[in-house]
């Protein structure tokens, strides 16, 4: 160390050592007391040594908290505890998720808000300090901490968890009755209610859900089934998620101006009529699910009504009746679906048919499906049960997004979807618009109906085509090639087409070679653009692949021809000359084994005794 | 066609970025001034936020330039009007993956510039960084020292003998 630094640490070491002796009234130059140094009789030097022991108990006492004074200003420079009170609040909230509508977790609420008051005494001061941290009541609370965690609480909304933890057990029972027996006085100040009781047809059950409750926000709610509930007697006006399973509600009430989520599953959902009016009376509504009900039907209106829902991006409808759905679709207009599941009860057929008696009322509804494709916002999309489904998967968060669907319905159904495509898949390449497309027709996709071609007009930028269809690849290849006028400019379908697969057997050899004669024949090489007097020819992109696995008749001197005409650097999916043309031809061949030794039905003994020979 | 309106922002070390007028008024604290000034070749000044922190704040706001605003009107003291899940896109997680001391900038840049979902994907990553840790692996994480007394420390073990007999 150098000299400097010495004598700086021990002058502030001096320093420290008299302002604490002064602080404390003690003599720093006890030391040098002439008792100390020399006494004069042994009770003066006990007397010297106990004034000592004092002084330095005291400086220790002192010097400690000096340094964990010091500690706390050090942790005040540190980057998090420079950022405003407000924030960290907003990070403790996070890390705890305080408002979530859950069951109580495993590690208690109240331990985790104590791991973030021991990390140090800030930390500990605004935990403590902070009502809404500890506005989280769970039913696994031990009761006696229930007042001091309420009255920390202070007027926060508070959010309930009423639930098991682990299992139900006899334990949980007793504390859930004890628990909800506290909390209901505090009933006008609930947030969120979380009520998943063992059995639910019990009293202070039974008195919650009828409370004044009048800044609830979201509620998550199980019955058994059989107890039905009259919750919301009285207004409940900022109530904004509703989840119910497997209970019965008396709908009385429609003041849900504020709702943005309504779940119902397995619960008897309202009449069609009162849904309805529901709906109606919910303009931020952005979710809405109806699972697994069975949902009156008989009172729905046989005048439509037009209800706006700007904000509605999650709908799903399954396993409730047709004529529900039927009359939901009618009555509601969306603007942008994010996912979209239709999926009715499976118990109605057809009698004339072996068809699901499927007959939904989805034309209207198609401008909010194709706005969340082509926006490349939808993410999942189901029509249809079971095998009977069209599936648009996307996750905005993804790079990518699938897009599937596998329709083999009824005629009738099929009609209602003319507008989408069977068997697709897609991918596209940004999150935000659809920037690089690969689109998939499956194998059981049926092409022949121009129609089918609907979705390719709704993605921009397809880059990647693959057919695996047996049917209608040379209306595919039509599409492709025909030439497009708009005013003077010319150009082509999927002009960013990259790559393109012919997996489909068997498509034919002559529809492939016009694909690239007319849409690669005459284009020049380098520009895209070409100005022919007052035409301006728009060429397609170069083709950098070519798959021909499924182009019957294929030879090494037509996949030369392609290339030719092409320019495609890399076609594959053929496997020379000596292969069969096709798999009935392979078939045709048979298989010839005439030159194995057969061992029949040989023992094995009699085997291992000829491999010994 | 006519290019998109620009306007120039200024950092706290004199850099100046020329954005588009949209992805600026992706915070609301610039979106205020344009109103308030008008239209206007002059820079506009960020005293609080420096050249590093603003490259990466508008980094943030350009490949968000098309999401919709948070409702101006929101009350703050809403819960509602806060999203507390923790999941983080794929591209936010990406962007945020910066050392702590820009994460840190990053939080304060949002909050003086009032971009509420970028001061959302910072606490919800700070947030991330502490979930299911023990204080200690805290103080580890952001370099804290354990500054308790003699006193809070007995406390914290009576509240954690009670913690371990539950």
């Amino acid at each position: 160390m150098k000299a400097a630094s010495k004598t700086a640490i021990s002058d502030a070491t001096s320093a420290i050592y008299k302002s604490i002796c002064t602080e404390n009234g003690l003599h720093g130059e006890c030391m040098l007391d002439p008792a100390v140094c020399a006494p004069a009789s042994l009770t003066e030097a006990q007397n010297a040594i106990d004034a000592l022991e004092i002084t330095l108990a005291t400086l220790d006492a002192c010097m400690k908290a000096r340094i964990v004074q010091a500690r706390k200003r050090r942790n005040d420079f540190l980057p998090i505890n420079q950022l405003p009170v407000e924030m960290v609040v907003e990070i403790f909230h996070n890390v705890l998720d305080s408002d979530a509508l859950c069951p109580p977790t495993n590690i208690p609420y109240l331990t985790r808000l104590k791991t973030l008051a021991s990390v140090c005494s800030a930390w500990r001061r605004l935990v403590s300090d902070t009502p809404s941290l500890w506005a989280v009541l769970e039913s696994t609370c031990p009761p006696a901490f229930l007042p001091t965690v309420i009255r920390k609480a202070k007027g926060s909304p508070l959010n309930i968890r009423c639930g098991p933890m682990g299992g139900y057990s006899g334990i949980y029972l007793e504390n859930s009755n004890t628990f909800l027996r506290s909390i209901i006085p505090l009933a006008s100040k609930w947030a969120t209610l979380y009520l998943n009781p063992p059995a639910f047809n019990q009293p202070p059950i039974h008195q919650v859900l009828e409370e004044n409750m009048p800044i609830l926000r979201k509620v998550w709610c199980k019955g058994d089934g059989t107890f039905v509930a009259k919750p919301f007697g009285r207004p409940t006006p900022r109530l904004k998620e509703l989840r119910l399973h497997n209970m019965s509600v008396y709908w009385s009430f429609v003041e849900l101006k504020d709702l943005s989520a309504l779940v119902l599953v397995d619960s008897g959902t309202p009449s069609i009529s009162r849904l309805l009016a529901i709906l109606q009376r919910s303009p931020q509504l952005e979710l809405l699910e109806l699972r697994d009900s069975k949902a009156d039907a008989t009172d729905a209106p046989s005048a439509t009504p037009s209800i706006i829902l700007p904000h509605l991006k999650d709908l799903t409808l399954s396993n409730i009746n047709q004529q529900a759905i039927s009359s939901i679709l009618r009555s509601i207009h969306v603007q942008r679906f994010s996912t979209l599941v239709i999926a009715p009860d499976p118990i109605l057929r057809d009698p004339d048919t072996p068809f699901l008696d499927l007959n939904l009322d989805l034309e209207h509804l198609v401008p909010a499906m194709q706005s969340a494709i082509t926006g490349g916002k939808a993410f999942d999309l189901l029509i249809g049960l079971n095998s009977l489904a069209i599936l648009v998967k996307r996750d905005t968060n993804e790079p990518s997004f699938k897009f599937s669907a596998n329709l083999n319905g009824p005629p009738h159904l099929q009609s209602h979807f003319l507008w989408l495509q069977s068997n697709i898949d897609f991918n596209a390449g940004y999150a935000s618009g659809i920037r690089e497309a690969s689109v998939s027709f499956g194998l059981g996709t049926s092409l022949e109906s121009s129609v089918h071609f609907q979705i390719l007009e709704w993605i921009p930028n397809i880059t990647e085509l693959t057919t695996w269809t047996y049917n209608g690849a040379s209306e595919l290849i039509n599409y492709l090639t025909e030439r497009i006028c708009h005013g003077n400019k010319v150009e082509w379908r999927c002009p960013r087409l990259r790559r393109v697969r012919f997996s489909g057997y068997p498509t034919a050899l002559e529809d492939v070679l016009e694909f690239a004669r007319r849409r690669y024949g005459d284009r020049p090489k380098g520009n895209v653009s070409e100005e022919k007097g007052e035409i301006i020819i728009h060429w397609p992109e170069t083709l950098e692949y070519m798959d021909v696995e499924g182009v019957e008749d294929m030879t090494s001197e037509t996949v030369e021809e392609l290339r030719e005409i092409t320019g495609c650097a890399e076609i594959v999916g053929f496997y020379g000359d000596s292969e069969p043309a096709s798999p009935e031809e392979w078939y045709d061949e048979g298989y010839d084994n005439s030159d194995e030794d057969s061992l029949g039905s040989m023992d094995l003994h009699d085997i291992f005794s000829l491999v010994g020979q | 066609m006519s290019a998109a309106p620009q306007v120039t922002l200024e950092s706290s070390d004199g850099e100046k970025f020329k954005v588009d007028k949209e992805v600026a008024e992706r915070s609301v604290l610039i979106k205020n001034m344009i109103e308030d000034v008008g239209e206007s070749d002059n820079p506009i000044p960020l005293p609080n936020v420096n050249a590093s922190v603003l490259k990466k704040v508008l980094e943030y706001c350009e490949h968000h330039r098309g999401d919709p605003l948070p409702a101006a009107d929101a009350d703050p003291s809403n819960d509602d009007n806060r999203k507390r899940a923790t999941e983080i896109s794929d591209w936010d997680q990406k962007f945020i993956q910066v050392d702590q001391e820009m994460l840190f900038e990053i939080i304060l840049a949002a909050n003086y510039m009032d971009i509420k979902p970028l001061l959302d994907v910072g606490c919800k990553t700070v947030a991330n960084m502490i979930k299911g840790k023990t204080p200690e692996e805290i103080r580890k994480l952001f370099n804290i020292v354990n500054d308790f007394t003699p006193e809070e420390e007995a406390q914290i073990k009576k509240e954690n003998e009670w913690a371990e007999d539950r």
